[in-house]
């Protein structure tokens, strides 16, 4: 299992960048949003549970491994 | 048209609510706070509706002013019943303000098994939820709390209701005064689900996880961000990824389903279910035509998986010349898709139309192909477009480049582009148009407030070739289609008429009725009687019921195309017909003159009135006197 934290600062967005914790366990990538609490201290939310790669012109590819996997997230970050 | 009530008391309060509950005494319509019966629309008496659980007082819930005040002039919440409603901000009708701003109901939904209902039942057998919602889309600087989405719901001993109402307590729907003053579930989603300016859309009810799986947008550019902690300036419109309500059915609250993902400029429109029963969406950029993302939302867990993306300009293929149309034809375009079909060359698959301009800001709308097994997409660009008599688009049609719609705007939801299909005798066709929400920016452009209709090729659904256009006489603000899933009649709202129009093949878009009044909401009820609201009394909002089923298409054809008179009176019949806005063959009294001398009646007269039939030809027997040419004149007898 391999991890990454994405600056996600497209521009189609929040203004404001942000951070998305992302892994991959050898299959299928997994954002989460970072939130924080007084609580719990740092607290990971999945919200995408990305199996393959979407490209750009509609068709589907399984990751290669974590640095394909997380290269598509970077130049893909209007999907997350 | 009939004015059934006039609002009595100076309460906010939706004009009319259908009540959809099942059991005795549900067969109830509730207009302001008076209960009816809701088949013959008797008054019933010491019987009312209030949303106030400790019985003191009028709560207010929904709308029913217009008044002066802007933020006071809502988009929805004035009509709750089980059919097509599309509701209109009324107070202004300049261009370029936020309350412009347009309720998209009409779209939200792609799924012709689950069109967006403003009321709706959830059931598991032994539990329901009978949930209203309804919101502002406009926007004011102070994001008044108390105008989002709301629901309510009831509890009822042979059919537990479970109470969940947004925004208000509520009682009983059924309840006769006193006023129920149990405990209810109460969940404001002002203060912990989606905030103000944004508004939800409840489209889908998973079984399995006993979910409501809502969609979200702002029209405005206030709207929360992920986690619902702060309202942000942001740029609109804009819609939100991974809203539920969770434990929909069986308990007396509900919370909001955690963390959101929050797209700006872009759109959204519930797609169906998957083999799985999870539910599809589709987003729609509206920077360019051709950004596209399909995702699964997978409510259990509150994640979702892209299925297909595509942000790539389609090349030139068919007459589509593909491209980028940048900023030549307008800025920023909210777009919304057609409903889905069954897909004529993939058997068991389903398809729809997405508008796309080209580069030349023509319009070749995306052929999407879903295939229901794998949940894979295709999107089509390879569009041919058929332009009949050397017609082409620039002669019928023309963009929007009058109003901004754009960037970091707090209106950009006051103008839309939509393509809708629907099927009329036996063949599919598409139409596509722009609505404006101020109802005046169009005027002086008859090409901009325009419909175009396009019939698709029986065996390649990317062939379209052009069939009829028509020009609405006035800014179309927005419309309902009283059958929102055939979609071949269509009500438009302007500032001063409510216009009706009809599809026939023969004659497209036909103009069948219209009604001068300035209608800020309009909807069918489950019994199919169409409801309207329009300004009364004191700023409030008088309740109207439309009757389309007026003859607005009389037929009178004879039995013989020419008649040879040769000195003897010759016996034949004419057969007269007449139709309702939806082709409908009615019956009612035609009257008939003949305007000649070459022919008369049996009666030897040259008038004469007939009882159409609803079932039938009516055959009128007529007597040729001599030669020359007669007119028969029709005319209904009201």
């Amino acid at each position: 299992m391999q991890i990454k934290i994405m600056e996600k600062i497209d521009s189609s967005d929040f203004d404001e960048p942000r951070q998305v914790h992302l892994k991959f366990d050898g299959s299928t990538l997994t954002a989460s949003h970072i939130t924080v609490n007084e609580q719990d201290g740092q607290v990971l939310v999945p919200y995408i549970i990305q199996p393959y790669k979407c490209l750009p012109d509609g068709t589907r590819e399984n990751f290669i491994d974590a640095d394909d996997a997380f290269a598509w997230a970077e130049s893909n970050q209007y999907l997350f | 048209m009939a004015l059934i009530k006039q609002t009595l008391y100076p309460v906010t309060n939706a004009c009319v609510i259908e009540d959809i509950s099942t059991g005795a005494g549900s067969n109830r319509i509730y207009l302001g706070f008076d209960s009816f019966d809701k088949t013959t629309l008797t008054p019933m008496f010491n019987e009312g509706l209030n949303h106030n659980t400790s019985g003191t007082g009028l709560t207010t819930f929904g709308f029913n002013y217009i008044g002066t005040e802007n933020y006071n002039s809502s988009t929805m919440g004035k009509i709750f019943v089980n059919g097509p409603v599309t509701e209109v901000t009324i107070g202004q009708t300049s261009n370029n303000t936020p309350w412009n701003n347009l309720d998209p109901t009409m779209w939200h939904s792609m799924d012709p098994t689950r069109p967006l209902r403003k009321i709706r039942l959830d059931s598991n057998g032994s539990q329901s939820v009978l949930g209203l919602y309804g919101a502002k889309v406009a926007f004011d600087a102070s994001i008044r709390s108390d105008d989002g989405g709301f629901w309510s719901s009831e509890t009822n001993s042979a059919l537990p209701y479970t109470i969940v109402c947004l925004r208000y307590n509520c009682v009983n729907m059924r309840d006769t005064l006193p006023f129920y003053s149990g405990t209810r579930g109460f969940q404001n989603a002002g203060s912990t689900g989606i905030r103000g300016g944004a508004n939800f859309y409840p489209v889908y009810y998973n079984p399995t996880t006993n979910n409501l799986i809502t969609m979200s947008f702002s029209g405005c550019r206030n709207a929360p961000d992920e986690a619902n902690t702060n309202t942000r300036q942001t740029r609109a419109p804009a819609c939100m990824q991974g809203t539920r309500v969770i434990n929909y059915l069986g308990v007396h609250s509900f919370s909001w389903g955690g963390t959101q993902t929050y797209y700006q400029l872009r759109s959204q429109q519930f797609i169906g279910v998957d083999t799985g029963g999870r539910a599809l969406f589709f987003i729609n950029s509206h920077v360019d035509d051709y950004t596209h993302i399909i995702y699964r939302y997978t409510d259990a867990d509150n994640t979702f998986t892209n299925l297909f993306s595509n942000s790539t300009a389609p090349t030139a293929a068919g007459t589509n010349l593909g491209g980028n149309r940048g900023t030549n034809y307008s800025n920023y375009i909210v777009k919304y898709s057609s409903l889905t079909f069954a897909d004529p060359t993939s058997a068991g698959n389903r398809a729809w139309y997405t508008p796309y301009f080209d580069n030349a800001g023509k319009f070749h709308p995306f052929f999407f192909q879903w295939n229901v097994t794998t949940d894979t997409f295709t999107r089509n660009s390879d569009i041919s477009i058929n332009w009949a008599g050397g017609s082409n688009q620039d002669n019928v049609w023309a963009h929007d480049t009058y109003s901004a719609s754009g960037y970091d705007s707090s209106y950009g939801m006051q103008r839309i582009v939509f393509n809708d299909t629907f099927v009329s005798g036996g063949n599919r066709y598409l139409t596509f148009g722009l609505l404006h929400g101020s109802g005046t920016a169009y005027d002086p452009y008859p090409k901009t407030r325009t419909f175009v209709t396009f019939q698709v090729d029986a065996a390649n659904p990317r062939v379209l070739t052009y069939h009829s256009s028509f020009i609405i006489p006035s800014t179309p603000r927005n419309i309902i289609y009283f059958d929102d899933v055939a979609r071949t009649t269509m009500g438009i709202l302007s500032v001063n008429n409510f216009y009706v129009y009809n599809f026939t093949p023969v004659s497209g878009w036909t103009l069948t009725q219209t009604i001068p009044y300035t209608f800020a909401g309009v909807g069918v009820d489950s019994l199919g009687r169409i409801w309207a609201v329009a300004p009364g009394r004191g700023g409030y909002l008088d309740t109207h019921l439309i009757t389309l089923n007026m003859p607005t298409n009389i037929s009178v054809t004879t039995s013989q195309a020419t008649y040879n008179f040769t000195g003897t009176n010759i016996n034949s019949t004419i057969t007269v017909n007449a139709y309702n806005y939806l082709g409908t063959r009615i019956a009612v009294n035609v009257k008939l003159v003949i305007d000649g001398g070459s022919m008369t009646f049996s009666t030897g007269g040259i008038t004469t009135t007939v009882a159409t039939s609803a079932t039938a030809d009516t055959s009128v027997p007529i007597i040729v006197t001599g030669a020359g040419v007669s007119n028969i004149i029709a005319s209904v007898v009201i």
